[in-house]
């Protein structure tokens, strides 16, 4: 048991317990950090050379967001004591009492296993041990290893999140080749950038809760040169797939507008530190760094897609 | 109307829609699918189809009247309920996919 789960069974609220709504569970499954897996996982999938059947390709999704969803139940298992603590997950199932530790730890494990297998039953090995790699690195390395050790918690446990195009790319393909990868290294090293620039202006709700995130141990200053640092890797990574042949003309000009705009949002973060101004920044490079990535997996989606109807 | 009133003196379930009607419309349907030329699965599907429109307006009929905690403990059944179903019949399409519609007809 974890401590989040001794803490949360001990509150006295649990006597009167009634049991969660549908609608907690689906909360448990972090519908939005769901919906991002799976739209990575869709064009991983879309852009992977070779075939795959309508249904196959459906089922292979659906084990993907539901795989996704689990490790985000689990997650929020373990780190249910700092949930309760920080204004920005104060208001999840387990925080609120709506659903019990144990319970989203036996939907989570439920729900991990189902897809797994169904995965590797119905698509292939390959895509079914990526996802449970994915699962497993999620829960183990990042939410109970890295998170409450290292200020490196995001940019390590960062690579559970940039797993899913890499897993709709073996579901077709049946293995893992560069171009998958470096859909890979485009979302892990969009990773810390995007997870700083929250951290900056959420920087007193994880020093409350004992998450020694980069701004808490660091300090600011160097959270900002460090998002600069990690964006200069960034860029060559999101501009790589224009000259391996997974994207086209029309990805490499969005990518060169979006990766000047994100370095001038990440510029000005770097250079405004004080006050409201520098708060007003963090927000904003957090914010554009989430259409950042949706818009540069669109375009390769609509590339291929308009590809596809050509030929 | 032949859906029951809830204790809110409102219509529960699918409550516009005559249950007999939908039975009745399901069996001669299915039973076109399954005696005509076309493939078995559409009258499984036919079948299925059916059978969820049941369960799922019984189980919103008789909700009204429920206790809080009695609600949510339906409600989450009828959702495994459902999510089980959805795995058999994901099944069958991975099955009917990989192995072909003929997978019964093999020999062993």
């Amino acid at each position: 048991m974890s401590p989040a789960s001794a803490d949360i069974a001990s509150q006295p609220e649990q006597s009167t317990h009634i049991g969660g709504d549908v609608g907690d569970f689906w909360a448990l499954m972090k519908p939005r950090l769901m919906s991002l897996s799976v739209f990575t996982a869709l064009v991983g999938m879309i852009a992977a050379p070779g075939h795959i059947h309508p249904v196959i390709g459906a089922i292979a999704m659906l084990c993907i967001a539901v795989g996704a969803g689990a490790s985000g139940a689990l997650n929020m298992w373990y780190d249910a004591d700092i949930d309760a603590n920080m204004q920005r997950t104060a208001a999840r199932p387990i925080p609120r009492g709506r659903v019990t530790a144990d319970e989203a730890l036996t939907f989570g494990t439920v729900l991990s296993v189902l897809s797994v297998l169904v995965l590797a039953v119905t698509v292939n090995l390959v895509a079914g041990a990526l996802l449970a790699l994915t699962i497993a690195f999620y829960l183990f390395v990042y939410t109970m290893w890295l998170k409450r050790r290292t200020p490196q918690n995001i940019v390590i446990g960062g690579a559970a999140g940039a797993f899913p195009p890499m897993i709709g790319w073996a579901a077709v393909t049946g293995g893992v080749s560069l171009d998958s990868i470096l859909l890979f290294a485009l979302i892990f090293f969009w990773t810390p950038p995007h997870f700083w620039a929250l951290a900056l202006y959420r920087c007193r709700d994880y020093e409350r809760v004992g998450v020694p995130m980069l701004p808490v141990v660091a300090g600011p200053d160097e959270t900002r040169r460090q998002i600069l640092l990690y964006t200069v890797l960034l860029v060559p990574m999101a501009l790589a797939p224009a000259f391996t042949g997974l994207g086209g003309t029309a990805y490499l000009i969005v990518a060169l507008a979006l990766n000047a705009a994100f370095s001038w949002c990440v510029w000005q973060v770097y250079t405004h530190r004080e006050g409201r101004d520098a708060d007003t920044h963090a927000k904003r490079l957090f914010l554009f760094s989430i259409g950042y990535l949706f818009l540069l997996f669109t375009v390769l989606l609509v590339e291929r897609l308009v590809a596809m109807v050509i030929a | 109307m032949s859906g029951r009133k809830g204790d809110n003196g409102g219509s529960v379930g699918f409550g516009a829609i005559p249950r007999g009607i939908i039975l009745g419309i399901g069996c001669v349907v299915w039973l076109a699918a399954f005696f005509s030329g076309l493939p078995k699965w559409i009258s499984t599907l036919v079948a299925i189809a059916v059978g969820l429109f049941f369960m799922v307006d019984h189980n919103i009929r008789t909700m009204a009247g429920l206790t809080e905690a009695k609600r949510r403990e339906r409600t989450r059944n009828l959702a495994i309920a459902l999510a089980l179903g959805g795995m058999a019949l994901l099944f069958y399409l991975a099955t009917m996919v990989r192995l072909g519609p003929n997978v019964f007809s093999r020999p062993m």
